[in-house]
Formats: structure tokens, C-alpha cells, sequence
């Protein structure tokens, strides 16, 4: 499965660069475990005042899912979503929705995502949560994928015995 | 596949959506059942009862007309706050929004089937005001003996095809009007006895 990486620059990038910008926000926040986030936005100091243009909710969504690219979708189960909807001000709004039923990571999510859309915010914002969250991920990355590799086995037994033939 | 919504304008909705729907539709339900009396909204939200009643009532079952060219504003603000779509066609609507200068003959509305007739489309109708137009009698169920009522604003026709409305009964439109937070019920049982 050939699945694009919102994380990694250039990919799946769409034509408008603040829209890539949030979502590389919305991917780091929601792949990251609450607590980190939270610790980096304890780090922030400051933070700009919100209101909630919904309150904080949470539902299911049907994850859908297929064999391959030509297969049948079928529902392959549901999952819970917290999701959330903030003003701060200077007037921009920012959506959250994070796989679970933290409030308190979708309202993160949220606020990151009306922050980066704030000129007076948006460095800071990278500086101090975005930045530190993306180095994580790479090192939880990273190591995923060499203890996957510990586990590889090579079928040579097989390539050999087709190459002689 | 999506549509984006620009949610720079979108005000917030409900502060506590349970109690505050709850307040909303125990008012519908006065309205719709005492038609013709006038019955003011507990309702702090954008858009007066018009606002009020979406937030209340409507969902993604729930397609809603808002004219040929409706207000941005509003179609923006329904569609972030009650995931509803929005209909192509007066035919489609489930539930339709318009003020009363902009309001087309009510036979464009789906009156609902013989099969479904809880299917009908449910019209609020948005009016300088409830009082001071020229004064209309009411009768049928839910209301005593008669009823009247004077909103303003409502083109001349309004009225017969208020009636034709309700000689189709049991299929037929259930109409709100609304000024400010204040409603007025005209379910399709409603009988209009003297034309404005």
C-alpha cells in the first residue's frame, strides 16, 4: 500500500501552502500521545483566548475500509472521534478531530489549528509545539522501523533456487 | 467529494445544545399545537428563531432550501452547526428558510404522499413582524373557537394558498412564521377563514 505521508514534505501537498501547513498540524497533533502535546503547549506560556464555536463532542465514525486498490470497501469497524471548533482571537477558527475520546486533545488539535492560521501565532506555534512533536514522531518512526527490521526474513532460498534455473 | 465550509464568519451555536434545543422545540411544539398564538423562543442564538429552530430540528437527514441565492452567511453557519445539506431543488427540502418577500408559490414545496404524508416540508417564513398587517381568522385543531392574527409582510396570495394548502389535507405544508424570536404556528390542519 503505497500511502502518502502528510508528515513528509512535498507529498500529498495540496496547491495552498497554509492548507498543507494545517494539516501537517492536524497530522502531528493527532498521531502524537495528549500528554506530549499538552507538555509542549504548557511550554507556550501565553496562548491566545478561545471561545468554542461548538462545544467539544464526541462520535463514532465508520472507518471504511478495502483489499487492495480494486477491492470491495467494506466497514472494516467504527472509531471513537473527539472533535472540536475554536475562535481565538484576531477571529480565526480552528477545527480539531483526534482519534479517541480525549476533549482535551481534540480542543488542542483545535487551537493549534486557529493558531496557525494567526500571523501573531504561527511561529511560535512551530517553535514550540510543532517542531518538538515532529521530532518525536520521527524517532518513534525510526525505531518502529528497526525493530520491524529485526524481524525481517529473507526468503533467499527461493530467489536462489528461481535464479539457477 | 467534500465541500469546504469558510468557517471565518461562522458564529458559535448553542452554548449547551441539549437544554437549549429542549427550550427551542417545547416552543415549536406550542406553536405548531396552539396555532395562531404567539410564542416567543428561549433561544440566544445568531439568526433569531429562524436560527434557533435549525439548531433545534435539523441534521444530515434534513435537506434545506434557502432560496436561489441564499445568504452565505446563513447556509455557511446551518451547514457547520447541523451537518445538513442543501437542497437543490424547493422539491428536495425537508425544511426551508426564507424571508417572505423571497418566498415562491407554495406548490413548489413537497406537500408530502398518500404513503408519507409526514414527509412534507416544513416552511419558516421570516416577517418584518407578527402584528400590525392586515388581520387573518384561524380555526381548527388546537384553537378554541377563532383565532386571529395580523402579521405583516406576507404578499396578498399568501393567504389562498394558505387555504389550498390546507384543502390538500392530510398531505400539506406545517408553516412558521417568525419575527425576531417570536413564532407563529400554521400547521397543515390549520383552516384560514377570512382572506386578508
Amino acid at each position: 500500500m503505497n500511502q502518502s505521508d502528510p508528515l513528509v514534505a512535498g507529498q500529498n501537498r495540496p496547491a495552498n501552502a497554509l492548507a498543507a501547513a494545517r494539516q501537517r498540524a492536524h497530522a502531528l497533533i493527532a498521531k502524537s500521545h495528549p500528554a506530549t502535546v499538552q507538555a509542549c503547549f504548557a511550554r507556550m506560556g501565553d496562548l491566545p483566548q478561545t471561545s468554542p464555536l461548538r462545544p467539544t463532542e464526541i462520535g463514532l465514525i465508520m472507518v471504511r475500509g478495502r483489499v487492495g486498490g480494486d477491492g470491495q470497501r467494506f466497514n472494516l469497524g467504527e472509531l471513537p472521534v473527539a472533535r472540536a471548533a475554536v475562535r481565538i482571537d484576531g477571529g480565526a477558527v480552528g477545527v480539531g478531530y483526534v482519534a479517541g475520546r480525549d476533549h482535551d486533545h481534540a480542543e488542542m488539535a483545535a487551537l493549534a489549528d486557529a493558531m496557525i492560521q494567526s500571523d501573531n501565532w504561527r511561529e511560535q506555534l512551530e517553535d514550540v509545539v510543532l517542531a518538538p512533536l515532529a521530532a518525536e514522531l520521527a524517532i518513534r518512526k525510526t525505531t518502529n522501523a528497526r525493530k520491524a527490521a529485526a524481524t525481517k526474513v529473507d526468503f533467499f532460498t527461493m530467489v536462489r533456487t528461481r535464479a539457477e534455473k | 467529494m467534500t465541500m469546504t465550509v469558510d468557517l471565518s464568519g461562522v458564529s458559535a451555536g448553542f452554548a449547551e445544545p441539549v437544554p437549549a434545543a429542549q427550550r427551542v422545540f417545547r416552543g415549536v411544539l406550542d406553536a405548531l399545537s396552539r396555532p395562531g398564538t404567539l410564542v416567543r423562543l428561549d433561544s440566544t442564538a445568531d439568526f433569531g428563531a429562524k436560527g434557533a429552530i435549525a439548531l433545534t430540528l435539523l441534521d444530515y437527514e434534513t435537506p434545506v432550501w434557502l432560496g436561489e441565492n441564499p445568504e452565505p452567511a446563513f447556509g455557511n453557519w446551518l451547514r457547520f452547526h447541523c451537518g445538513c445539506p442543501l437542497a437543490a431543488t424547493p422539491a428536495q427540502a425537508s425544511f426551508v428558510f426564507l424571508d417572505a418577500v423571497d418566498l415562491p408559490p407554495l406548490d413548489q414545496f413537497h406537500a408530502g404522499d398518500a404513503k408519507y404524508p409526514d414527509t412534507a416540508a416544513t416552511l419558516v417564513i421570516t416577517l418584518p413582524a407578527l402584528t400590525g398587517g392586515a388581520p387573518v381568522t384561524l380555526a381548527g385543531p388546537g384553537i378554541q373557537t377563532r383565532q386571529t392574527i395580523a402579521p405583516l409582510g406576507l404578499a396578498p396570495d399568501f393567504w389562498r394558498q394558505a387555504a389550498d394548502n390546507r384543502a390538500q389535507f392530510q398531505l400539506g405544508l406545517d408553516i412558521i412564521l417568525a419575527a425576531g424570536d417570536v413564532i407563529v404556528g400554521l400547521p397543515r390542519s390549520t383552516r384560514i377563514l377570512t382572506e386578508g
